[in-house]
């Protein structure tokens, strides 16, 4: 089963390393897809820009350019949406962005993404993932993007139902509506609550897993999902929010596997196998722990296919062939048919071994070997096989030689070259000797 | 004649180069302190953006208050305050900023340095192939 799961894992690895220069732009393109679709079901005011093909070629410019962009393109257009609603609400969501980009997501650009990842998964509570697979992957300073995404995900049903009231442009009306969306966030108390538990995963995590004590990087993941229900918890008792704790506690050893899923692809480690040396230099006295990675190579199974060859002619027979003969019809190596091999061509009873279970990754074939040609001159007039001529013959025994080859028909061989000059064209041949056959 | 462990490192050296080098070598062009001191600045300047835009959302939010104490207000004090927040937000963030850029500087010099023990590598190989001929 285990077995099953690492070749699956080999398998799917593979197949992104071939494959990544096209798989890489197609997440990219997916996720920016559900990112702006996200985005017009929440706050689609400008029906404008909520058509499949704005969002599509808005999700292909996403494909072909850096993972920023997908943040970048996101906060344009919930701009444009709402500032097709209120002008002053967009005004007023444009500069927290400013804010949010100043004083948080500057100082972690590669991790960017996360601020649009958080608000996509939320609606899932598939978000408590994010921390715990930034916690293995990245720094603690990756709970900035991060926080960043929940203010997002917090502040837009705010802005969304502030922006949909109908408001007079007066200084009054305007006034009161940025008292009410200001006042919503600050007592929005999950979100900064949210924040800090986040940050403290982040970073539970990322110092467990710095340990060397064996399987410290599942331990990580697990204390990281025990401190987010336990910081949620608290919030919950002391600021009395509404979250599920049931959900909460489920989807957070969910959240917790899929981390680990991540992980796992990341590395395999075996630490039945764990390897202890110690050797010093020049410098220092080291003390090292090798862990080996599990690689585990995907079985190849070669199909070799037995064709019958009869009436083809053989063009690496002179390669094989010590001589080669052309001009002479008598002398021809089209003579040779299969049957003068004598090779039994039906692999149905050959038993392979099948060495993959025992040895991982290992495949061993019994291949039955090709048959060495013959040369012409050695077949026998009495239609006997060359090899036949070899049944009895003791191959181990060193002082053998091949008497079987009789003096008539060495004479006989012979005299197919009494025909040849050396006038005769393209002609190559040897001379044997009685020697040549011992 | 292919020399293996050559082609070896320069494939390795050119694979850096393209991906990983190129903020590395950018680094390279200053000194450790130089750079933490030029982000610090960075730093300074959008914290002081993003302060001011947030003064401003405050002043906003407060602007009833103000207005009706104005003349009541001690502007002194108040000015000491807005200066003082502002004060205290810049210095976390230059200490942050300071120790965070200099350890991404360290991380960045090391994997430089390695590049640029193969580079000696292949030049000492370069030498030998120049000797025997």
């Amino acid at each position: 089963m285990i077995i099953k799961i690492l070749e699956i894992r080999t398998f799917l690895l593979k197949i992104y390393q071939k494959g990544r220069f096209i798989i890489n732009p197609l997440i990219r393109f997916f996720v920016a897809l559900l990112v702006f679709k996200g985005i017009n079901d929440n706050i689609g005011f400008d029906t404008r820009f909520m058509g499949t093909t704005v969002t599509l070629c808005l999700s292909l410019i996403c494909a072909v350019l850096p993972s920023g962009m997908i943040v970048f393109l996101a906060m344009a257009l919930s701009l444009v949406h709402v500032f097709k609603a209120s002008m002053f609400v967009a005004a007023l969501m444009f500069l927290v962005y400013v804010i949010l980009y100043a004083t948080l997501m500057r100082f972690s650009p590669k991790q960017a993404i996360v601020s649009v990842i958080i608000p996509l998964l939320a609606g899932k509570n598939l978000h408590y993932s994010v921390p715990l697979v930034l916690g293995c992957i990245a720094t603690p300073l990756s709970a900035l993007p991060c926080a960043c995404g929940l203010i997002i995900y917090y502040m837009f049903p705010i802005v969304k139902e502030a922006a949909a009231r109908q408001v007079a442009l007066n200084l009054d009306d305007i006034m009161q509506l940025y008292l009410d969306i200001v006042d919503k966030i600050l007592d929005n108390k999950m979100m900064f609550v949210a924040a800090a538990v986040f940050a403290l995963v982040i970073t539970v995590v990322f110092v467990i897993r710095q340990f060397s004590f064996e399987y410290a990087l599942v331990i990580s993941i697990g204390a990281g999902v025990v401190t987010n229900i336990l910081g949620f918890l608290v919030a919950d008792l002391k600021y009395s929010s509404t979250v599920r704790i049931g959900l909460l506690i489920l989807m957070s050893i969910v959240c917790g596997l899929i981390a680990y899923a991540a992980e796992f692809f990341k590395r395999v480690l075996d630490y039945t196998a764990i390897e202890r040396v110690q050797f010093e230099d020049d410098d220092y006295y080291y003390y090292v722990k090798a862990v080996p990675k599990i690689n585990l190579s995907m079985p190849r199974h070669n199909v070799r296919r037995m064709v019958d060859n009869e009436g083809e002619e053989d063009d690496d027979y002179e390669e094989h062939a010590d001589i080669s003969i052309v001009g002479n019809d008598d002398v021809r190596y089209e003579e040779y048919t299969e049957d003068d091999y004598n090779v039994d061509t039906d692999t149905s009873d050959i038993e392979l071994e099948d060495d993959s279970r025992r040895f991982p990754g290992f495949s061993m074939k019994k291949e039955t070997p090709a048959p060495e040609p013959v040369p012409s001159f050695a077949k026998s007039s009495d239609k006997k096989t060359a090899y036949e001529k070899f049944d009895g013959f003791d191959f181990d025994d060193e002082d053998a030689t091949y008497t079987d080859y009789g003096e008539d028909e060495l004479e006989e061989a012979d005299s197919k070259f009494d025909n040849l000059t050396d006038d005769d064209k393209d002609v190559k041949y040897v001379d044997y000797e009685d020697d040549d056959f011992t | 004649m292919l020399n293996n462990r050559k082609v070896r490192i320069m494939t390795q050296l050119a694979i850096y180069e393209k991906k990983e080098g190129r903020p590395d070598f950018r680094l390279a062009k200053y000194y450790k302190m130089d750079y933490a001191r030029f982000n610090a600045l960075k730093t300074i300047l959008w914290v002081t953006i993003a302060y001011i835009v947030g003064l401003i959302l405050v002043a906003i939010y407060k602007l009833e208050y103000l207005l009706d104490n104005a003349m009541t207000i001690d502007y002194k004090a108040l000015g000491w305050t807005v200066l003082g927040i502002y004060l205290g937000i810049i210095t976390v963030y230059v200490i942050g900023s300071l120790v965070g850029y200099s350890i991404y500087y360290t991380l960045s010099r090391k994997k430089l340095g390695r590049y640029y023990k193969m580079l000696g590598r292949l030049r000492s190989m370069y030498k030998e192939e120049d000797e025997y001929k």
